[in-house]
């Protein structure tokens, strides 16, 4: 079983989350046929890394809000959790700085 | 003065575990009686309320005399209870006896509050007794530790496999809504969870 920290509710069991999908992405900002490849590379096109990766979830049985979840896809260790707006990368890298 | 209309009280609420619910003691109940005790609270007023306006949920909570709690929390005494869902949302219960949904849509503009009425669409579970928290062990990855879900913290989770909202009223009882619509399945999985301690239903 996997526990993931909602920032709101606390520590759950995975299987109340939906995974929503890879929160690298950025949407583009012109929705104009002029930002195809943009849209295509936002729609269709994604990695698939073997360690970190910054994923989206929801809370789909609790709060339903939705979590960024930092996960190592080699080892499922959940490393931390925040808002969507959160950059847990970096964060994780100042944890590892000040350590 | 706020008129509540009772005539829409006239349609009285149909309990949906009532053909489900066999009363009597259970499972295995030793010389010292069971160790749980189950039964549904019915009729209820459950009504969900969304609203992102601080001033209109501060008028709220003096028309309904109970502060909004915060994130995972419950406030309210034996009669009204309001229970935190999520971000912006709640879910305010109390035995059934006037029109609660009137009462705040009669004084409130209705683009700045969102109530919805899940009176008929919810049943309720009251569980208590020493074993409560290890039946809730059994059905859901909540830590129920005294320590982190005492009384008036409340969880929305998923409890055997179904989405429930568990408010805790007591250290040893625990109030369950879960669906109508599963509630007879929710009902046949908790006496299965309680039976090797003991239950008696009432």
């Amino acid at each position: 079983m996997l526990i993931i920290n909602c920032p709101l509710c606390g520590p759950r069991d995975h299987a109340e989350f939906t995974y929503v999908g890879d929160a690298t992405k950025n949407r583009p900002k012109n929705g104009d046929s002029s930002n195809d490849n943009a849209w295509y590379d936002f729609v269709y096109l994604r990695d698939n890394p073997k360690g970190l990766h910054e994923e989206l979830w929801q809370h789909s049985f609790g709060c339903r809000c939705f979590v960024k979840v930092l996960r190592n896809t080699l080892t499922h260790e959940i490393i931390a959790t925040g808002m969507p707006k959160d950059n847990l990368i970096l964060k994780e890298k100042g944890l590892e700085l000040n350590v | 003065m706020t008129e509540v209309n009772t005539s829409k009280n006239s349609l009285r609420r149909q309990s949906g575990l009532a053909h489900v619910i066999n009363y009597g003691q259970f499972g295995n109940v030793t010389l010292n009686g069971p160790s749980l005790f189950i039964c549904e609270r019915h009729p209820l007023t459950i009504l969900q309320l969304d609203t992102n306006k601080s001033k209109t949920l501060t008028d709220i909570s003096n028309l309904l005399n109970v502060e909004f709690p915060h994130t995972n929390t419950c406030n309210g005494d034996d009669k009204r209870r309001i229970l935190w869902l999520g971000p912006n949302r709640w879910l305010i219960v109390e035995p059934e006896h006037e029109c609660l949904q009137t009462l705040i849509n009669n004084e409130f503009n209705s683009s700045e509050v969102f109530l919805t009425d899940l009176s008929h669409g919810k049943s309720t579970v009251r569980l208590r007794g020493r074993n409560a928290r290890d039946v809730l062990m059994k059905g859901s990855g909540v830590d129920w530790h005294l320590n982190s879900f005492g009384a008036d913290y409340c969880a929305h989770t998923k409890l055997f496999d179904l989405a429930a909202t568990v408010d805790c009223r007591d250290i040893d009882v625990f109030d369950i809504y879960i669906a109508r619509g599963f509630a007879e399945d929710f009902w046949g999985t908790l006496v299965d969870a309680a039976a090797e301690f003991g239950y008696q239903v009432d």
